[in-house]
């Protein structure tokens, strides 16, 4: 079916309001491919977004990184992302890392949008312009504005969970084959942009199977066509662990509180989230619920389908023990004991609300659609407020932040080709584990900039890094006995060029006497800068004769022998 | 035993920051002793970049209350900054915080964090809510978040109404 050109301008006209509306709220994200050394970001997550897209010629389709973990490689496996690991391969290196993660925060919004609101104008046949509303309460939401500040960039481009449920309406109409195709490769999209999307697309998949058994039975072959094949294929990459990966149940329990929001953060977003919890807030669209529960009112004929789905987005939210407010004690489900050993994988349930803002916006539009004939002007009201809501919710005008990118000049005198060892202060009580994770996460990032090889472990939160074992080690040594020059022997062996010191975060005492260490047993500093945010001092490691074995020496030193 | 909450709020939100617990003290002291907390918050320099200001004044104990203290950190190019917040009871440094601040690259972040105190876990939310420094900073912010909801349900309400009647 060939659109016509005043469908096309149609579809243009929509795409460019969403477009506008987000550039206006998330500003200043567009201008980030023109300002060069700044980032739009509150916490740390972009940083290894952004060393993926740098690191991605090297490792794609390999899957190996190896320029981190070293003197290992590391496995990539279990990206967070393989379609942003795709396009960091496609775009090899034209691009800075920084621009290709802010043009996808900044496409990807009104890309996911356009698709919802298609779903809910061609799949079930609204309106424009009441379809819009779909658009704003999927792609404006409140867990979009959180994938922003955190970092999570891929999860804005996210089309594909609506693709999928506008594919199976096609199916009441088109041929069930063609459609089920469509939702095929929306699920693999979703699987390969997160999996914590491809398992909301199977979610999405039983509900509307539930729904309607019929369609399922003739949607079914095409699915299964896309949907196997590529989710298989991803199980197998998936079982690939990591050697790194050290999860235990208390880190699972430590991730998924946080990963929860209460009550009240569905309401709109609070500024202590910014601060102390990761900018995981959920709000959702406040015009958009009562639309979607006002869908009976206006006699369409319906099912509750969509609304159970938006619940259990928000029951999934609200985590195994419920919150009215982020500072209440909270209620244990009774449930939890049975429920937390197959919730712990799923660290941050918080993210259902994609399937909550998904399923209301759908309804809403629906609502406006019937309204609009015989309360016109106050549909058109709603729509605006739905407008106000998405920018007043999420709150983002109110809290994007621009942060210092590029990489620290004194890197550019370590000697090229050999391995840099960062050392950065460790907490002094462990009270979060926010602290290994920017050191983690900038690490990586300035890896992926002076390409050097690193010791640090690039994917992965609970992770035990051979940098992190190295840094303990020198640390300790250049503290205790920095006149023992078996240290900088070991360093040749492991083939480390350079030792980077951060000096930002250790206190005034501890970095005067790692200094003085590392000049005993390295001689002075071959560079110090404070530029690109931080305040970094380089020293380098005698060159060998190129005899010693990395790994070997890795493990000899490890294993104490 | 003496129970101490601190949270932390970003006052460069209007005047309606909503605070999130970051970090919980007990101190193992006997409350009739411990007459004066000073709270102090520092920031490690780095060259002239990063700057640490403060600090906290006191509670009286007798009167466990709310103490609303801020911080200004001024920052050059710095992505974050390692605050430690510290109880100085009787000239006795404990530390009760350590992590990291984003910064932004304004040039100076204002930040402000909550201190309360009692004398029993319990009491930490009975005077979490009644305090007028708390309810300053809290409520308004709430109240928008509900009031704007229920214009909303309203709105659609009426509109839902005059649909089907035309119906």
């Amino acid at each position: 079916m060939k659109a016509s050109p005043r469908a096309l301008a149609q579809h243009v006209a929509v795409f460019g309001a969403y477009l506008a509306l987000w550039t206006a709220v998330s500003w200043p994200l567009a201008a980030v491919p023109i300002l060069g050394d700044r980032v739009v970001t509150r916490q740390f997550d972009l940083y290894p977004s952004m060393w993926l897209v740098d690191a991605a010629p090297g490792t794609f389709p390999r899957m190996i990184s190896m320029g981190s973990a070293w003197p290992f490689h590391e496995l990539l496996t279990r990206v967070d992302s393989y379609v942003l690991l795709m396009i960091g391969w496609v775009n090899h290196g034209f691009l800075s890392g920084a621009t290709v993660c802010a043009l996808v925060a900044w496409l990807g919004v009104p890309i996911s949008a356009f698709v919802a609101e298609r779903c809910a104008g061609d799949g079930f046949n609204v309106d424009r312009p009441w379809s819009l509303i779909a658009g704003l309460c999927y792609g404006f939401s409140g867990v979009a504005a959180t994938a922003l500040l955190e970092g999570h960039v891929f999860h804005l481009l996210n089309p594909w969970l609506p693709l999928m449920w506008w594919g199976w309406q096609r199916a009441l109409t088109a041929d069930g084959v063609r459609s089920g195709l469509v939702v095929g490769v929306g699920f693999a999209g979703a699987l390969y942009t997160s999996a914590y999307f491809g398992v909301f697309g199977l979610i999405l998949l039983v509900f509307l199977a539930v729904d309607a058994p019929r369609v399922a039975q003739r949607v079914a072959p095409g699915v299964a066509a896309v949907a196997l094949p590529v989710g298989l294929y991803y199980l197998w990459l998936f079982h690939l662990s990591s050697r790194f990966q050290d999860a235990d149940a208390t880190s699972s329990a430590y991730y998924l509180r946080m990963g929860t929001v209460a009550a009240s953060d569905l309401l709109g977003w609070a500024q202590g989230a910014d601060v102390s919890a990761h900018s995981l807030t959920g709000a959702l669209p406040l015009m958009g619920i009562p639309l979607a529960l006002g869908v009976v009112a206006t006699g369409r004929r319906t099912r509750a389908m969509p609304l159970f789905l938006a619940l259990f987005g928000i029951l999934c939210a609200l985590g195994r023990t419920w919150h009215l407010d982020p500072g209440d004690a909270g209620l244990d489900l009774p449930v939890d004991r049975f429920l937390f050993p197959a919730l712990a994988f799923f660290r941050f349930p918080v993210r259902a609300l994609w399937l909550t803002g998904l399923a209301i916006g759908v309804q809403a539009a629906r609502t406006l659609g019937a309204t609009a004939a015989r309360a016109p002007w106050l549909s058109r009201g709603a729509l605006l407020l739905a407008g106000v809501d998405a920018i007043v919710g999420p709150g983002l005008p109110w809290r994007t932040s621009v942060a210092v990118a590029g990489l620290p000049s004194a890197y550019n005198a370590a000697p090229a080709g050999q391995a840099v060892l960062d050392l950065w202060a460790q907490p002094a009580d462990h009270s979060s584990g926010d602290i290994a994770m920017w050191s983690r996460n900038l690490t990586c990032y300035y890896a992926g900039l002076h390409h050097r090889p690193t010791p640090e472990v690039c994917i992965g939160t609970g992770v035990r890094s051979p940098r992190e074992v190295l840094d303990g080690w020198l640390t300790q040594h250049v503290l205790a006995d920095p006149a023992d020059q078996g240290a900088a022997w070991t360093l040749t062996q492991l083939g480390i060029g350079a030792v980077a010191v951060h000096l930002d975060l250790y206190r005034e005492g501890d970095a005067a006497s790692l200094r003085q260490g590392l000049e005993t047993l390295l001689g002075p500093p071959l560079a110090e800068s404070t530029d690109a945010g931080d305040h970094l001092v380089v020293y380098g490691v005698p060159a060998g004769d190129g005899s010693g074995d990395p790994v070997a020496a890795y493990l000899k030193l490890t294993s104490g022998k | 035993m003496l129970w101490f909450a601190l949270a932390f709020a970003d006052p460069t939100v209007g005047d309606a920051p909503v605070v999130a617990p970051v970090a919980s003290l007990a101190v193992d002291a006997e409350p009739a002793r411990l007459h004066v907390l000073t709270i102090s918050v520092k920031s490690p320099p780095s060259g002239s970049e990063v700057e640490a200001t403060v600090f906290g004044r006191t509670q009286e104990l007798a009167d466990p209350g709310v103490g609303v203290h801020s911080a200004t950190f001024r920052a050059v190019a710095a992505r974050f900054t390692r605050v430690q917040l510290t109880v100085r009871e009787n000239g006795i440094h404990t530390p009760v915080y350590d992590g990291l601040v984003p910064l932004s690259d304004a040039g100076e972040d204002d930040l402000a964090f909550v201190v309360t105190g009692g004398p029993r876990p319990t009491a930490l939310r009975t005077i979490y809510a009644p305090s007028a420094a708390v309810r300053r900073w809290t409520e308004p912010l709430s109240m928008v978040r509900y009031g704007w909801g229920a214009i909303l349900a309203l709105y659609a309400a009426v509109l839902l109404i005059a649909a089907t009647r035309r119906a």
